[in-house]
């Protein structure tokens, strides 16, 4: 008995529903941190921001004191919302971040449709069956112009270059594709970030840097959608 | 005086209790880890009812995590499930023996003594890693059932800093409720999944 007590022992008969801030989450709010610094503090400033899969609404609250104009903050958990509400009143950032529940898909996307400057999310792609509808929804809501902030981080049995591999390669046919720092959007919102993966290494610790290694690493990628028109 | 007799041996309950205290101007918040140790002896049906009761009520406290609780009851009746259940405090049995009573002499030995020099150690390992937490650090994270889960999930709320902004830089979120019995959300393909004792 007490070896399987030793093996987990802050999970068993903690008594409490721990709806938590995820490493993922952390590392998201850090990115973004890190971004409105290499921006002079422009990349969130008056823009529309979604989060998917926000939780206890971590990330969608730093976007709202980073100058954000409006947040929705979704998530397809009820009870979730509920605590996230609860987190945007106790930092009284009610008028700025909204939550909704959101079903990814077509069906709940085309009500926000091009709605956002920046998406949000991280650690939303360990489903593999979610992939087409999560693309499809970023995909939806996403302004033309606009970009998806988007990061995963390992976890043990998961590998975070397939994930994300995968997730792109369904996520190009929805109408997604991967920006880089000589597209119009990088530049315009992103300015002189080099690198976003760069930026990521630089905002952990190293005994930070040897937790998420260990669990196979993380990646972040900036999103934008397809140019469609006639060439020549 | 009602006839039916039970003997519940053992009762230990593990509780974290946190409290504030001021220092230099800035309150800081500590968990305290206390042991109850409850040994009734011969005590009559609604006496049972009465420690259940009590039970009940300690476990649904609000900042109360039962951590562990061990109960001897040395009869075949099933009159003590439907108590539990009664009571909802069926997820906090961690183990539910009947033995005779040199066995539970050494199982008393065994269950008191054991996670009591064990929790010293957890205890340092907690702190060292709560504190972490407190800084919004990232921490080492276990595997669960259809989920991972860390230390810092025990927190009631974590606290982190923009360091982007000067004033208003501090985002404080709260994490979960005290309405669930065990359960975790998330990397679970949206849904909550019961971890069972």
């Amino acid at each position: 008995m007490y070896s399987y007590i030793h093996s987990y022992p802050y999970t068993l008969a903690t008594c409490i529903s721990t709806v938590a801030v995820w490493n993922s989450g952390i590392l998201l709010t850090r990115l973004l941190d890190k971004l409105n610094e290499s921006t002079n503090q422009s990349i969130f400033k008056d823009k529309s921001i979604i989060e998917l899969g926000c939780g206890v609404g971590l990330a969608s609250l730093a976007t709202a004191k980073l100058g954000a104009s409006t947040v929705l903050a979704t998530d397809a958990n009820t009870e979730v919302l509920e605590l996230a509400q609860r987190n945007i009143q106790q930092n009284n950032l009610s008028s700025i971040i909204k939550t909704t529940a959101l079903q990814w898909g077509l069906m709940d996307a085309t009500e926000y449709e091009s709605t956002a400057d920046i998406i949000i999310g991280s650690d939303l792609t360990y489903n593999s069956g979610s992939w087409v509808v999560l693309a499809e929804t970023m995909s939806t809501i996403l302004k033309s112009d606009g970009i998806v902030i988007y990061l995963t981080l390992g976890h043990s049995g998961f590998n975070v270059g397939g994930e994300l591999g995968g997730f792109l390669s369904v996520a190009e046919n929805t109408g997604l594709r991967v920006l880089t720092k000589d597209d119009i959007e990088w530049k315009e919102k992103l300015r002189d970030v080099q690198s976003v993966n760069d930026l990521l290494t630089s905002i952990v610790t190293s005994e930070e840097r040897a937790v998420i290694d260990a669990n196979g690493g993380a990646r972040v990628v900036i999103l934008g959608k397809k140019k469609f028109g006639r060439k020549g | 005086m009602d006839k039916i007799f039970y003997e519940v041996s053992l009762i230990i309950i593990r509780v974290y209790l946190p409290f504030e205290v001021m220092c230099s101007d800035l309150p800081m918040k500590w968990q305290c880890e206390i042991l109850i140790v409850i040994v009734v002896a011969l005590i009559t049906l609604s006496s049972l009812v009465d420690a259940f009761t009590a039970l009940s009520s300690l476990a649904t406290q609000q900042n109360c995590r039962l951590k562990f609780v061990l109960l001897q009851i040395n009869d075949d009746s099933t009159f003590e499930d439907d108590v539990i259940k009664s009571h909802n405090i069926d997820g906090y049995i961690q183990k539910r023996c009947k033995r005779r009573r040199r066995d539970f002499i050494i199982s008393l030995l065994s269950t008191s003594v054991t996670p009591l020099a064990t929790s010293s150690a957890a205890a340092a390992i907690t702190t060292e890693e709560e504190q972490s937490c407190q800084r919004g650090e990232i921490v080492s994270e276990s595997p669960v059932p259809g989920a991972y889960s860390q230390v810092c999930m025990n927190l009631d709320e974590r606290t982190f800093t923009l360091s982007s902004i000067e004033e208003d830089n501090s985002i404080t979120v709260y994490q979960g409720t005290n309405s669930g019995a065990g359960e975790v959300a998330g990397r679970t393909g949206g849904k909550k999944i019961k971890m069972s004792i």
